[in-house]
């Protein structure tokens, strides 16, 4: 390419870049100033907007709330969803390929979908709204990523490792233990921090399935958004924003997250 | 031979039941809904009807819905590669130690919460926001741009989300493009234009058509960026179904315009799995 061309490309791209962070920088900045209302650039930079954050019980229980929700759901998704690839990867039996097209669906269909097929189901329980229906809610959206992350390691894998670990005398549960987990942690890890990260940002499944008194998150930021723009939404969207580069930090050094997750979101 | 570990059935189970029972289940439900005038607080007439789809067919209104998010979603979808192919092109052929930060700020919308993204644009484009500071001050415009509940301003926004999708799914198409068949293009006399045209462009078509399909059904299907900028005056299906869903509780409309959206969206996304096997090495997503 000539130099005038790449400095051509470069510019435009720069102008891209700047697009993409641009709204996600706004936010930290404004989470920062002073001013009692929205205002940027911030005149006087300042913490008051995290230290007024007790103000808000709203959005303390909702962070609290979130937390719970993403730990529990993507645990559950770890443990079910790590089952169902070593049956989809190791197993032929009837219904495979309707359950491996299945597992796949709830990526495909958009989530506001997912969300009212949810809402509609769960009232035709009569039950009161609870934190099962918003958990299972993101079990679904979430369990898809560890099959797959989970299904990538189990592809490259040598049963012979274990059969050799079986046949020197270890127990099913010793050769799972010593063989099969160390070798298929790195997918582990990618789906569990994946779906961790997807349930806490949750919002087209959540916005149907909270409770007046259990609000996600980022359900909360909405309906604050909807109603103003004070800069109380900054601090808290920066924290946010906070736990999830620190859990995609993790995961990169952990096991090079990004091999494992494209980054998909529904 | 008897494969090592615990039988399938065992294996399978949990998830079976979790997906049969909460997503499958569900959506039938939802799909039979459809067919059925329920409304919420009242008592539901019995029998199948079509009725929710005809309703939606024959009001101008409710057309105008559908054909707003189509035209948006063309239009999104074109700006998307449009702009992601210079920027899918510079990470595919960067060599330099800002890759990794590069591809971080790629994905760092797709990573932060949809609704803390909205914000950001909501504080860049309000009427005294960022954008209109400068578009005043460098004298492009002689009062502020109204952004907030407007077509630009959705656009804007969704175009954010669907730039990284758009440039994920093009960077590894263009990877597998060898930069000597460019080389040889420019050593045969061809000016960067025409080595792009006839070259890199004609190769990477197939992974490009996938990209933009997979970047089309995501906008159709978005909920908060149209909901939260679009306001009011700017219904697409997916604010179209909320308002059913939760406002005038007409569940079954609801249902028949969700049915709708899903053709939409979802007939289009398998579309682009099928040309996905045409065009091995853009699966960055799905």
């Amino acid at each position: 390419m000539t130099d005038r061309g790449r400095f051509v490309l470069g510019a435009v791209n720069a102008l891209i870049y700047a697009f993409l962070v641009a709204p996600i920088l706004v936010v930290i900045v404004v989470s920062f100033g002073d001013a009692p209302f929205l205002q940027f650039p911030p005149g006087r930079l300042s913490l008051r907007w995290y230290t007024s954050l007790g103000e808000y019980p709203d959005f303390l229980a909702s962070f609290g709330l979130s937390l719970v929700l993403a730990a529990t759901s993507a645990g559950a998704a770890t443990v079910v969803g790590t089952m169902g690839a070593f049956a989809l990867a190791r197993h032929r039996f009837r219904g495979r390929a309707l359950l491996s097209a299945l597992v796949m669906a709830p990526l495909v269909l958009p989530g506001l979908i997912t969300g009212i097929a949810l809402l509609q189901f769960f009232s035709l329980f009569r039950t009161e709204p609870s934190f099962f229906r918003l958990f299972v809610g993101h079990l679904i959206v979430t369990v898809p990523y560890v099959v797959r992350s989970v299904g990538a390691v189990l592809v490259g894998f040598d049963t012979t490792l274990e059969e050799a670990a079986r046949g020197l005398g270890a127990g099913p549960v010793t050769a799972t233990r010593l063989i099969t987990l160390p070798l298929i942690k790195p997918g582990l890890i990618a789906g569990a921090l994946f779906a961790f990260i997807l349930s806490f940002d949750n919002v087209v499944v959540s916005i149907f399935l909270t409770t007046p008194r259990l609000v996600p998150l980022p359900i909360q930021i909405y309906n604050y958004v909807e109603s103003s723009a004070r800069p109380i939404i900054a601090s808290v969207s920066t924290l946010q924003i906070v736990v999830i580069v620190v859990l995609v930090v993790v995961a990169e050094k952990l096991v090079g997250f990004s091999r494992y997750v494209g980054g998909a979101e529904r | 031979m008897r494969k090592p570990g615990p039988p399938a059935a065992w294996l399978a189970a949990p998830l079976t039941v979790l997906l049969g029972g909460f997503f499958l289940a569900p959506l039938l439900l939802l799909l039979s809904q459809s067919l059925r005038l329920v409304v919420i607080g009242q008592p539901a007439p019995g029998g199948l009807t079509l009725q929710n789809y005809v309703r939606f067919l024959a009001d101008p209104f409710y057309l105008g819905t559908l054909r707003a998010t189509l035209v948006l979603g063309v239009f999104v979808t074109v700006l998307a590669v449009v702009l992601g192919y210079p920027v899918a092109y510079g990470l595919a052929r960067a060599r330099h130690r800002w890759r990794t930060l590069l591809r971080l700020c790629v994905v760092a919308p797709l990573l932060v919460s949809v609704v803390i993204r909205t914000y950001g644009w909501i504080v860049l484009l309000a009427g005294n926001g960022v954008v209109n500071q400068t578009l005043l001050a460098l004298r492009l415009v002689d009062e502020p741009v109204k952004f907030m509940f407007t077509y630009t301003g959705v656009t804007l926004g969704l175009v954010h989300f669907a730039l990284p999708v758009a440039i994920l799914s093009l960077v590894s198409v263009i990877e597998a493009v060898d930069p000597a068949l460019e080389e040889a293009a420019r050593g045969l006399g061809a000016g960067a234009w025409r080595t792009f045209l006839r070259i890199t462009l004609p190769l990477t078509l197939p992974g490009l058509a996938a990209g933009s399909m997979l970047v089309f059904s995501l906008t159709v299907a978005a909920f908060v960026t149209p909901a939260l900028m679009g306001g009011p005056s700017l219904i697409v299906l997916s604010t179209l179904i909320y308002q059913t869903m939760t406002v005038t509780l007409e569940w079954g409309f609801g249902a028949a315009v969700a049915t709708i959206l899903l053709v939409v969206a979802t007939g289009l996304f398998l579309l682009y799995q099928r040309l996905l096997g045409l065009a091995r090495g853009s699966g960055h997503f799905a």
